[in-house]
């Protein structure tokens, strides 16, 4: 069964955070034979006056293929993870959505949109908790971190936002010229499209650049490229100042 | 031009908003606490930059300081 993972706030200032404790649920799912996981993004969520002492208002989450036998000891385990990954003063929130049990998607795509635009109410979050194939848990602090896992579950399962952690290398890195074709043989990258979000034909040249992050779009691990204005190469992968919007 | 003005929470606000990108990598270059955040929280494409610190607070228009001074 195919799972989305949301988790928000268990940042803590000294290191470590939210992203780190994705990459171990991921890297554990796999160890342990329990799942194939994707790769753990992280969604900008609204920027509220009200959060700013208190955290980055940031998300992360992963899809995951698990076998149904080990869902709860999944669930179990990324609990006690997640708890003890969060700072004191945290409001560490986890959600296990699983798609095929619930009777609609829509909601909670809808809900992680109206979360994106800060018109979420605490009453919207109360009636999405208890919807079928939603597990959600409030495990540090005020409970509100349930709010950004939920909306990162739900941002996740649009196929449509976020930026994938780690950076993606290929060949000698910062410099290095690859064809599109190279780049996804070699890559998990799936498409490259540039800032228009036009696809980028097989046989054009890509210039990689130090720090390069992709995104998730149309369901599919994306790199982002703009246009160099040379002949060779055509493209140059966005940079981290291009890519804050995802 | 006054750079940071106190907030109701006792800590600074940033004046210049959150496209001020040449200024606060100048201001990162001479703060002594600057600690980079986490790769997935970094915006700025300089690495030094009050936006990529894990001491900075977003907030609707701008950013708040963390650091412990």
């Amino acid at each position: 069964m195919k799972i989305y993972v949301g988790i928000d706030d268990s940042h803590r200032r000294d290191g470590g955070g939210a992203g780190e404790t994705a990459s171990l649920l991921t890297k554990v799912l796999e160890e342990n034979r329990w799942g194939q996981p994707e790769l753990p993004s992280r969604h900008r969520l609204y920027q509220h006056p009200d959060t700013g002492c208190r955290k980055h208002n940031t998300a992360r989450s992963f899809s995951a293929q698990i076998e149904e036998r080990y869902l709860s000891v999944f669930i179990d385990y990324a609990c006690k993870v997640v708890r003890r990954d969060s700072s004191p003063d945290s409001n560490a929130g986890l959600v296990i959505a699983i798609s095929e049990r619930m009777t609609n998607t829509d909601e909670i795509i809808a809900y992680a949109s109206r979360v994106k635009e800060g018109l979420v109410s605490r009453d919207e979050t109360n009636r999405m908790i208890g919807k079928q194939g939603l597990h959600v848990f409030e495990l540090s602090g005020n409970g509100k971190g349930i709010i950004g896992a939920l909306a990162a579950a739900g941002l996740r399962m649009t196929g449509n936002d976020g930026q994938f952690r780690g950076k993606l290398q290929l060949g000698s890195g910062d410099g290095y010229i690859a064809t599109v074709q190279e780049i996804i043989e070699n890559t998990h990258v799936e498409q490259i499209k540039n800032m228009d979000l036009e696809n980028i034909d097989k046989d054009q040249s890509v210039r990689m650049g130090e720090k390069v992050k992709v995104v998730l779009l149309e369901h599919k691990y994306t790199l982002m490229v703009f246009p160099t204005e040379l002949q060779y190469p055509r493209w140059q992968t966005s940079t981290t100042h291009m890519l804050r919007m995802f | 031009m006054l750079v940071w003005r106190e907030s109701e929470l006792g800590k600074y606000q940033y004046t210049g908003g959150k496209e001020d990108w040449e200024e606060v990598i100048k201001i990162a270059a001479g703060c002594d606490e600057f600690l980079i955040d986490d790769e997935d929280e970094l915006v700025s494409d300089e690495d030094r930059s009050c936006y990529n610190c894990r001491f900075r607070r977003w907030t609707k228009e701008s950013f708040i300081c963390m650091r412990s001074e």
